[in-house]
């Protein structure tokens, strides 16, 4: 989908015309067509596109004569993931070029903080402002983040309440997946750290001084971003043994009551068995022995069930 | 083997004479060989020798005039190997005009080289052969981040220990990648502050840019391994849970297979039974087993235990 933006003479940012001066260019999941058009008239290479759009890609900068491409990493939530089986957050790569007379912003997929931005919810700028509006855009991917490990922690603090009682191992897969997730986001986070460090000696983007502090600011944020998913994941894989043990134990509880059960079934067997050998019983001729019998083999297991409930073998 | 690469023709082997510039490649080099490179470039020995070693630290040597920066690449593993990757040493040489690379194989990273367009500076294709290196160690990290997602999909259903085995496997080629990129990175380091080769401004952003992407390969690296060596345990507890499960069903069917057992030892007993000379006692109590066993697997059902 492509979209263009450019700010009217009050400031605000506006649907645009066609490509003019200045425009905020959006490509979101664009056909080939609309890559190959922007291109062109832009004057941008192929492999900055495309280097956007492929799934892999790691943050970094890349440069030509006079274009600027920058590739960020974002968290995205799966849509309709099932915890157990797949991963429920990945991160997806998104570019934003520098042209010389415009900005192009290209993802492989609708990403709220986008539009956000465009909405000025970060912060007011003018759509010629290249510098201004790739910062703000660090600041609202970092704040995205921050979100996001908020979901994470909740998502990870509903399952601590159904490990307690869990002996399947969906709940350990979840865990497992969830921490897979912050290792998507400890590996952007540290790319981009590196990335910003490397910013900041104003060699690929010219930053003024005032932007200079802004940078520094949000280099720290992810930074520190960073070293926080790095914490969480840790201790959460560090956590896992212990689910693990505790989802075991709750498994072995089941097993021993099956067991006892089996053990109070083989009672009646077992009588009937013994009354059942060819061998001269007693009393094996009467009525009577049929319903003693009987009566003893309901004694003995009601007994033995007793027993067991008592020592605690037939309860969880 | 020793070869000098042409830009129209691409790599040919070298005959008798040796060219006094250009990129000179040596794959497994014999001693005969080296001895020629040694002798014809004015290159010591040691430093053409020194990748040969595959336990090679990374580092930057220079020596009457010939600079050596020695690095690290993956090395893939044949697929009966039990690690998927290895790392091998790699040394690039610079003397005058003439870049020679030394390895003990060949490896992808060259040809990635040759799929761009090959400088004629020196100082700028020894750039290009670093960025393909780190280039060629984001493939390496994927491929293992791929091949482990694999076997943890496996997991999920495992009863047996081989997938844990896998996993361990996988991470001892991530442990070398993290460890290898970290004294690349220190190499690098190097070049940045101060490069024995005189290089243009342009070469200099393409070395800072291979530090960064090294960097960052070591930072993935780092995090993978760090990662499933931690949940190594809770894997090992989840194969352990799946067999647990699979005894919790036998436990299950051996008492659901109780009920009709019972039954047929009770009318086993040499005692008179209630309608035992019935011509339909047999399709009743058949009946009855069948009832009780279905009513018990409900009841597992309904607890959610089967």
């Amino acid at each position: 989908m492509l979209t263009i933006h450019t700010s009217n003479a009050q400031g605000q940012l506006v649907l645009g015309p066609d490509l003019s001066h200045n425009a905020i260019v959006s490509l979101i999941n664009p056909t080939t067509a609309e890559v190959d058009r922007i291109a062109n008239a832009l004057n941008v290479p192929h492999d900055f596109f495309n280097s956007a759009l492929d799934p892999n890609e790691r943050p970094r900068i890349e440069k030509n004569q006079d274009n600027l491409l920058i590739i960020l990493n974002v968290p995205v939530p799966v849509q309709q993931a099932d915890l157990a089986k797949e991963v429920p957050y990945r991160t997806l790569p998104i570019g934003i070029i520098h042209a010389p007379d415009h900005v192009i912003i290209v993802a492989k997929e609708e990403v709220p903080l986008l539009a956000d931005l465009l909405a000025g919810k970060q912060g007011a700028f003018h759509s010629h402002m290249k510098t201004r509006l790739s910062l703000l855009l660090f600041k609202a991917i970092a704040e995205s983040y921050h979100d996001h490990l908020g979901h994470i922690n909740a998502e990870v603090g509903r399952l601590q309440k159904k490990l307690k009682t869990s002996y399947q191992n969906k709940e350990l897969f979840s865990l497992i997946n969830l921490n897979k997730s912050l290792v998507y986001f400890s590996t952007s986070l540290s790319a981009m750290a590196i990335l910003y460090r490397r910013l900041m000696d104003g060699r690929d983007v010219k930053i003024h001084a005032d932007e200079q502090k802004r940078l520094e600011a949000i280099a720290n944020d992810i930074a520190q971003t960073a070293a926080l998913t790095e914490m969480r994941r840790e201790s959460l894989s560090n956590l896992m043994d212990a689910y693990a043990a505790i989802i075991h134990n709750n498994l072995n509880s089941v097993l021993k009551v099956l067991t006892t059960l089996a053990i109070i079934m083989v009672i009646p067997t077992m009588i009937g068995s013994i009354f059942s050998m060819n061998v001269a019983l007693p009393y094996e001729e009467e009525w009577i022995s049929t319903v003693v019998i009987s009566i003893a083999m309901v004694a003995l297991s009601a007994g033995l069930l007793v027993l067991f409930y008592k020592k605690k073998y037939l309860r969880m | 083997m020793l070869q000098i690469y042409h830009p129209q023709h691409g790599w040919q082997s070298v005959q008798t004479t040796l060219p006094t510039h250009g990129w000179l490649k040596l794959i497994n080099p014999s001693k005969e060989e080296i001895h020629q490179v040694a002798q014809q470039c004015q290159i010591a020995t040691e430093l053409i020798q020194a990748s040969l070693d595959p336990t090679a630290r990374p580092r930057i040597v220079s020596k009457n005039q010939a600079h050596l920066v020695l690095t690290h690449l993956p090395l893939p593993l044949a697929a009966t190997e039990r690690a998927p990757f290895a790392v091998m040493p790699m040394s690039i040489i610079v003397k005058d005009q003439l870049v020679l690379t030394v390895c003990q194989q060949d490896s992808q990273a060259f040809h990635d080289v040759v799929g761009q367009s090959v400088a004629t500076e020196p100082a700028r294709l020894v750039a290009q052969l670093l960025a393909a290196g780190a280039e060629y160690f984001f493939n390496a990290l994927n491929k293992v981040e791929k091949m482990i997602t694999t076997v943890e999909q496996e997991l999920q259903k495992s009863i047996k220990n081989r997938q844990v085995f896998k996993l361990l496997n996988h991470n001892k080629s991530l442990i070398g990648f993290a460890n290898s990129l970290a004294s690349n990175v220190q190499v690098l380091n190097g070049l940045c502050a101060q490069s024995p080769l005189p290089s243009s401004s342009n070469t200099h952003n393409t070395l800072l840019d291979v530090k960064v992407a090294t960097e960052q390969a070591h930072a993935i690296a780092a995090t993978h391994s760090a990662n499933l060596r931690n949940l190594m345990d809770a894997y090992s507890a989840a194969i352990e849970n799946n067999l647990s499960l699979v005894v919790q069903y036998l436990s299950i069917y051996v008492i659901i297979m109780a009920v009709p057992m019972g039954i047929a030892g009770l009318y086993g007993m040499n005692t008179p039974l209630p309608l035992q000379d019935e011509p339909y006692i047999l399709a009743l109590l058949a009946v009855i087993g069948i009832v009780v066993a279905s009513l018990i697997t409900r009841a597992f059902k309904a607890r959610s235990i089967l």
